[in-house]
């Protein structure tokens, strides 16, 4: 009998053990609730036209990592930091911009964009940025969820997103530019 | 032979009579879409009863599921809101927000709402109290008001996907660069807010009736716009932007900054779904639910989603606690008749039960991914299952009906117990962040646990040895053995404490950074062992006779229960489960029970004894 015992003990204390074993067996963190990032996101692709009236599709400049940045001009810290960002890009030849505006008029978006290449033309110009105005929220709304600016998300040349920043940002941090580096 | 094969057909019967028929994936029923709610992702299928267990006291409103009921309020709310889905049961209440009762006193959302809204000073006023000093009904009040806030909140959950908007103005069609006669809803209209708002500013310039489309539009759009605040319903996965891993709704998404293509993806799903159960479109349904669910399993396994609606279905406790109770019944027709078919009968069922038991025990291991003891319901189901467990081992090896007998009382009283403790809402709660490791919950909480239970049995085998010799059931021999039996699985019981207390001690190290703390919890578990080996080693050393060591085994229950139950009423230590009101009366009421027993054993051997001389 008391061999018995000691083999149900021992069946019993191993099979709590053995059921509860997996590879987190001392880690502290709920496991199921562990969040990856962006989950391998597929981007999705939509046309656009640029301003200057060539139409184009986000495919077709994905040899780059490209910056998909969501901005209008009546929000004022988007216009605070377009500025920054164009030299961002201008610095990283890795890098592609592409700023889509959601104003509800073109005329909105374009008179601040016209400012933006008078002051810097060769930023602007330097091919690896693009300018789009999002009629009907196509872009914005429909596809990528964006209601509010600015908001823009990181696409990798494999065309996964693999970060979304929200809000102003210091574009010139360590931290975003470590953001961008996947 | 004969016996084994009567014993596995028994056992067939009771499982195919214990299993309700398994429910189809019926289409127009939101069930396995998984949710974020209180900390957990789960099925919306547990939702859906936590939400109805609240309004309407049951798991289902009469012949609709609360699937069903959850579906129908969802996407097409303006019926269910008719429903009478709000079971107040006091009278004062219903007066007091004059309404009627009656012997159904069912109210449906809209009446109450009129009601409330007259009377929001006085709810207002409740809310800024102190809850503790509030009356009964006025907390329940209180707590039907914001019943009410949260089953409103879920019917507007999707109001952003439904077609609200239908553009039958060519002039207004036109204007909004749509098709006569196409639907629209928020997001559609909110694509097209430039457009309305060029409009807008020249109303004037429009003939009367595109006017008239036009301001209710806009005026559509203002209600609209108030349900952005409905968070309940969070069906979107977190994609990440944020580093904690809080799901949304849907309305919540784009005003957080949480969208991406794939939020994109699942609200225009959710508008299929939506379109799909307005015209009961079956094809469009299926695909864009399992799209749904497709979506989703990136984020939490659908296997275990929809395992946890199919538990949910079963019920598996209540029918364990059923079989428990008959098999209760026939070993008191056993006792009566001494027939030993019935007590075979009886052991076949409580082995069934168990194994429901067990079943039910393990799909909560499964659903959580960490032991069964995490909550008081929990610990209060594991140890009715070790105690059934030790019984039928006990019975396995004496065959004498005294292990059966102790399974059968043991599993329906620990199940009907748990009833109590279940609360009204999703009893997979989520840990307390203490408790949040797998590894010491696995081996200290269970093994402390399967102290308890065995103690319990330990503690029951005493009540029937002392039943025994003072009342001259049976013989000496049977005394002897029912002893025995107690020595037996009192060591075992005291093997668990003390190796659950130890291991206890190095879990409170490695997380508190000390061994042993005198929290109330720690002291209760090193008061079990010392009981039992004070007991044991007075047994052991002859300077306790057996009746004495069988009085302080009936006493152990009541270590055991105020170390279980009774730490949670200090309201300090570790340990707490957070404290339960009715405990206090509960455990008094079983301190008088188990000291009245001793009380009439020792008065009954007095008598006895007088009558002898």
């Amino acid at each position: 009998m008391k061999y018995k015992i000691i083999v149900i003990l021992v069946i019993l204390i191993s099979s709590v053990i053995i059921v509860n074993y997996d590879k987190n067996i001392f880690s502290t963190n709920d496991t199921r609730l562990e969040q990856v990032k962006f989950n391998k996101m597929d981007a999705v692709d939509f046309p656009f036209k640029d301003l200057s009236g060539d139409n184009f599709h986000l495919f077709d400049i994905k040899d780059k990592t490209i910056l998909l940045h969501f901005w209008a001009s009546w929000c004022g810290i988007c216009k605070v930091e377009f500025p920054a960002l164009l030299d961002l890009v201008h610095k990283d030849p890795n890098l592609v911009f592409l700023a889509v505006a959601t104003d509800d008029e073109i005329e909105d978006a374009v008179k601040f964009l016209s400012v933006m290449t008078r002051r810097h033309p060769d930023k602007v110009n330097n091919g690896r940025v693009y300018l789009t105005w999002d009629r009907d929220s196509e872009i914005s709304i429909k596809t990528y969820n964006v209601k509010r600016v600015p908001e823009t998300f990181v696409i990798n040349k494999d065309f996964k997103i693999f970060d979304k920043i929200i809000g102003n940002q210091d574009w010139y941090s360590k931290e975003i530019r470590d953001r961008l580096k996947e | 032979m004969p016996s084994k094969l009567f014993s596995l057909l028994s056992f067939i019967l009771f499982i195919l009579l214990s299993i309700p028929a398994m429910a189809d994936n019926k289409p127009f029923i939101i069930d396995t879409i998984p949710i974020q709610h209180e900390g957990r992702i789960k099925p919306l299928s547990t939702y859906s009863e936590v939400l109805l267990l609240k309004t309407y006291g049951k798991k289902s409103f009469n012949e609709m599921s609360s699937e069903q009921f959850l579906t129908e309020l969802l996407l097409d709310s303006k019926n269910a809101l008719k429903r009478p889905i709000f079971n107040i049961a006091n009278p004062d209440i219903v007066h007091l927000l004059g309404l009627e009762y009656d012997s159904n006193h069912k109210y449906n959302f809209i009446e109450l709402l009129q009601s409330m809204s007259s009377r929001m000073e006085m709810i207002n006023k409740l809310n800024e109290l102190d809850p503790a000093k509030l009356t009964g009904s006025q907390s329940q009040l209180l707590n039907l008001y914001i019943n009410l806030m949260e089953y409103f909140e879920i019917a507007r959950s999707l109001s952003l996907v439904k077609y609200e908007f239908e553009i039958n103005n060519i002039e207004v069609s036109e204007l909004l660069n749509v098709n006569m006669g196409d639907k629209l809803n928020y997001l559609d209209m909110i694509q097209r807010k430039a457009r309305y708002k060029q409009v807008f500013h020249k109303l004037r310039e429009y003939s009367k009736p595109a006017q008239d489309d036009i301001l209710k539009i806009g005026e559509k759009l203002r209600v609209l716009s108030r349900d952005k605040n409905a968070k309940i319903f969070r069906v979107m996965p977190a994609q990440g932007v944020r580093k904690d891993n809080t799901w949304f709704s849907p309305w919540e998404v784009m005003n957080m900054g949480e969208g991406t293509p794939e939020t994109a993806k699942l609200i225009s799903l959710w508008t299929d779904l939506a379109v799909a159960y307005r015209v009961k479109d079956e094809e469009l349904w299926n695909k864009s639910y399992l799209e749904i669910i497709g979506i989703t399993s990136k984020y939490i396994d659908p296997n275990k989603t929809y395992f946890e609606k199919i538990y949910n279905s079963f019920d598996l406790f209540k029918i364990s606690t059923g079989l428990y109770l008959i098999a209760l019944l026939l070993i008191g027709l056993y006792a009566f008749s001494g027939k030993l078919v019935i007590l075979k009968v009886s052991n076949v069922i409580i082995m069934s039960a168990l194994i429901i038991h067990g079943l039910g025990l393990l799909s909560r291991m499964y659903i959580m991914g960490r032991p069964p003891v995490t909550t008081l319901y929990e610990s209060i189901l594991f140890v009715g299952f070790i105690s059934v467990l030790f019984s039928m081992l006990l019975e396995y090896r004496n065959k004498n009906s005294i292990g059966s007998l102790i399974a059968a009382f043991t599993g329906s009283f620990f199940l009907f117990l748990s009833i109590k403790y279940v609360g009204d809402g999703d009893s997979l709660g989520v840990l307390v962040a203490v408790l949040n490791t797998n590894f010491w919950l696995a081996t200290h909480v269970v093994t402390i646990t399967i102290g308890y239970g065995a103690c319990f049995v330990a503690g029951l085998l005493a009540h029937i040895y002392l039943i025994q010799k003072s009342f001259n059931f049976q013989d000496k021999i049977s005394h002897n053995s029912t002893f025995n039996n107690m020595i037996g699985v009192s060591l075992i019981a005291l093997f668990f404490s003390i190796l659950g207390t130890i291991l206890g001690g190095i879990w409170a190290d490695q997380s508190w950074g000390r061994f042993w703390g005198w929290d109330p919890k720690e002291n209760g578990a090193m008061f079990i062992c010392l009981w039992l080996i004070t007991l044991l080693h007075g047994k052991l050393a002859g300077q306790l006779k057996p009746i004495i060591f069988a009085y302080g085994m009936v006493l152990t229950n009541i270590v055991v229960v105020l170390a279980w139950f009774g730490v949670n009423l200090l309201g300090i230590g570790l340990h707490s489960y957070g404290f339960i009101d009715s405990v206090a009366t509960n455990i008094v009421l079983f301190i008088i029970i188990e000291l009245s027993f001793i009380i009439f054993i020792i008065s009954a051997r007095q008598l006895r004894k007088k009558n002898e001389v």
